[in-house]
């Protein structure tokens, strides 16, 4: 099962080359069996001239002569004999025995009664240790005739394996009994080495164009695979080129028709969202201006720190559905000293955090944007983790990895890919009356996303929570 | 004598509401709902400074606010509804002195107001909204408050690095004191600043990669620091 490939490119290529030499083989077989046939057919009308010949010289011969002729004639591959009786019952009738008969009653100037006793079709091995017949052998007609061994080919262009070898009787017109043993040799069925070489380069070169072909079909299907997975991480991804083919230039249209489509239908509901969001910011403006007029009191504090939070909702939410298309330009950021800084607004609120490795170069980023990303982190951190936090970056050739780890209570790993959805908060108490807007998670994400990266939650070794986070260090 | 202040909003509540807020404050406060009445309100009064919603219907806030820039100094409020960091750079860009996004805490909007006609009142005018600091090799970012380095790499500074070096090169070639300095973090987004002006200005030279030779911000003995360049202004 191993052996069967699993692309598109090796299965087309498989079925082509498979059908190739399927057809090809059988093309060969037909040939080769017309030649073996047309090469018995040759073979047998010379013997049947053969035998043809020596009948009417021996017909037209008296005893005496007979005799001596019959020795001279019994040259390989033929002998005869005069002292077999003739075996009545044992003439064959076959397709071939018939035509071997009526062959030599053509060849023959008078008439005269043939019949063919046996064929065997045998190989040379086989012959030479044991004596096989068509039929089974008939004790009273089947007299040692049929134990001589057949007379040698003679003919030792044919070392191959298959011969003949053929008895039959001929009554001549004095009644004397003409016994012939005969042995045709058979041709090798030698694969001819040309047929073999025109195979090969067949196989050869058609592999070679088609896998060429199916490979420049089977590309576009690769890149629409690539697009298709990426799709869900940016809708901005650049549109497929709709080239190639017909059938692939209309799927990749009918691709990039689906993105266009999706990115609108995501647009529109983020338009209403943000719409939604945007318009709550009016009468807040305007309840706290009225609040003013109230007098200062447990009430209006704690109506204001309502407001607050309304506002920090709808202030994540805008955020949230503008994270993924920051308008915020990449620039080339020195990430040491944005970290470092990051570092400090954050001790600078009371926040304990360590800070541990260094970057070699420059990384193309949108600092404001990664900035919300990694105080959402650290903010996550500081709320439901650990006081002490630890923040650390280190690279690889092609990425950077940023850390964020507490020694908190962390988070069963079952929840660590929920927690990145937006407003979804983790059912403990803590986390309730803690607060947040249940974006922070998202937004982050959606930036390091928006950056060509990865953001992602993980158990920490000894106990807390690690928040990684991958930048590239190329712009995607 | 009593600051006029001119709102200019869509929304007769809201007018209304910061008409009488800001007029509780002791500022004489005329009304516009778009840039018609805007005009109309400029021609008849006498204005100090211009609070400015930025969707407005008709002609819209950025627009207005460019209008009122060519052609007098002045001061505007932008109150940009989003937030959104894009229209901030660009009501700076287009003129306006600050900006405060709804929904806004009205004490808050008090102080920009405040702080907005104390600056045009010591310079006499809106001085033109500066958007980087030039000086050696660097340019500081006023509205990313991040510096640029030759390669245009960009530094990050942490907020209260941004303010310090702002503050220095504010006042090139001047020495500043320490308490000068940390009058600075006692702003309105004051916090916890434990940290020492010294730990902080050595941490700005290692930005400014000053590991040897000239330092751009020189101790001077007993005195304080100074920014030993010259800064170039840009808008």
């Amino acid at each position: 099962m191993k052996l069967f490939p699993r692309t598109l490119f090796g299965q087309i290529l498989l079925a082509l080359l498979a059908g190739l030499i399927a057809a090809q083989a059988v093309g060969f077989w037909l040939m080769l069996d017309d030649r073996v046939r047309l090469g018995e057919r040759l073979r047998g009308a010379y013997t049947a001239q053969r035998v043809a010949g020596f009948i009417s010289i021996l017909d037209h011969a008296d005893a005496v002569e007979r005799g001596r002729l019959l020795h001279a004639l019994s040259i390989p591959p033929t002998s005869l004999m005069l002292d077999e009786p003739w075996h009545a019952s044992g003439a064959l009738h076959t397709v071939d025995t018939d035509a071997f008969v009526a062959h030599i009653e053509k060849e023959l100037p008078h008439p005269l009664p043939i019949q063919v006793l046996s064929i065997r079709h045998n190989d040379r091995d086989r012959l030479r240790h044991e004596i096989h017949f068509d039929r089974p052998p008939h004790p009273r007609d089947m007299p040692p005739l049929f134990d001589m061994p057949p007379p040698p080919i003679g003919d030792h262009e044919y070392p191959g394996p298959p011969i003949v070898f053929l008895i039959g009787q001929a009554r001549l017109s004095d009644g004397a009994v003409l016994t012939f043993r005969h042995t045709i040799p058979q041709p090798n069925m030698d694969w001819p080495l040309r047929l073999g070489g025109l195979l090969l380069v067949l196989v050869v070169s058609v592999a070679l164009l088609s896998g060429w072909a199916v490979r420049r079909l089977t590309r576009p299907l690769a890149s629409l695979a690539d697009a298709a997975s990426g799709l869900a991480r940016n809708l901005e991804q650049p549109p497929l080129p709709e080239a190639g083919p017909l059938e692939v230039a209309r799927a990749a249209r009918a691709f990039n028709t689906m993105q266009r489509d999706l990115k609108r239908y995501v647009e529109t509901r983020a338009q209403a969202l943000a719409a939604v969001s945007h318009d709550l910011r009016l009468p807040i403006t305007r309840l706290r201006l009225r609040m003013e007029k109230l007098g200062d009191g447990m009430l209006k504090s704690q109506m204001e720190h309502d407001l607050l939070e309304m506002d920090e909702m709808i202030g994540s939410t805008l955020d949230f559905l503008r994270a993924g298309s920051s308008q915020e330009r990449p620039v080339r950021l020195d990430i040491n000293a944005f970290l470092e800084s990051v570092n400090e607004d954050m001790l600078a609120v009371g926040a304990n955090v360590r800070l541990a490795g260094q970057v070699s170069e420059p990384v193309p980023a949108r600092p404001q944007a990664l900035r919300r990303c990694l105080v959402n982190l650290l903010e996550n951190a500081r709320r439901y983790g650990s006081a002490d936090i630890d923040m650390s970056v280190a690279e690889t050739p092609d990425l950077l990895e940023i850390r964020i780890e507490d020694r908190g209570a962390g988070m069963p790993s079952s929840e660590m890919e929920r927690v990145f959805e937006p407003y979804v908060r983790l059912e403990s108490s803590r986390a309730r009356h803690t607060g947040g807007s249940g974006l922070g998670l998202a937004i982050a994400r959606a930036i390091a996303r928006a950056h060509g990266g990865e953001l992602v939650l993980a158990a920490r070794d000894g106990g807390g929570l690690s928040a990684i986070l991958t930048l590239p260090k190329a712009s995607s | 004598m009593e600051k006029k202040i001119l709102v200019v909003d869509d929304d007769p509540e809201l007018r209304q509401l910061l008409h009488e807020y800001l007029g509780g404050w002791g500022y004489g406060v005329l009304l516009a709902s778009d840039g018609v009445q805007m005009q109309e309100q400029l021609d008849r009064n006498q204005v100090d400074m211009v609070i400015l919603d930025l969707m407005l219907p008709g002609e819209d806030g950025l627009a207005l606010c460019r209008g009122l820039r060519a052609k007098s100094a002045l001061p505007i409020l932008m109150l940009t509804a989003s937030g959104d960091e894009v229209n901030r750079i660009i009501g700076l860009e287009m003129g306006a002195d600050d900006y405060i996004h709804k929904p806004f805490i009205p004490r808050e909007l008090l102080a920009r107001v405040k702080n907005i006609l104390r600056r045009s009142g010591e310079t006499g005018g809106t001085a033109t909204p500066v958007k980087e600091l030039h000086f050696a090799n660097w340019v500081l970012d006023l509205n990313a408050r991040h510096l640029i380095d030759q390669a245009g790499v960009v530094v990050s500074l942490s907020s209260g690095e941004f303010r310090l070096l702002r503050t220095l090169a504010d006042h090139p070639h001047r020495v500043l004191s320490r308490d000068q300095l940390l009058e600075v973090f006692s702003g309105r987004e004051a916090g916890p600043f434990d940290r020492t002006i010294d730990v902080m200005i050595s941490r700005l030279r290692r930005r400014l990669g000053e590991d040897g030779g000239e330092p751009l911000i020189k101790t001077v003995r007993n005195e304080g620091y100074m920014l030993a360049t010259d800064v170039e202004r840009r808008v």
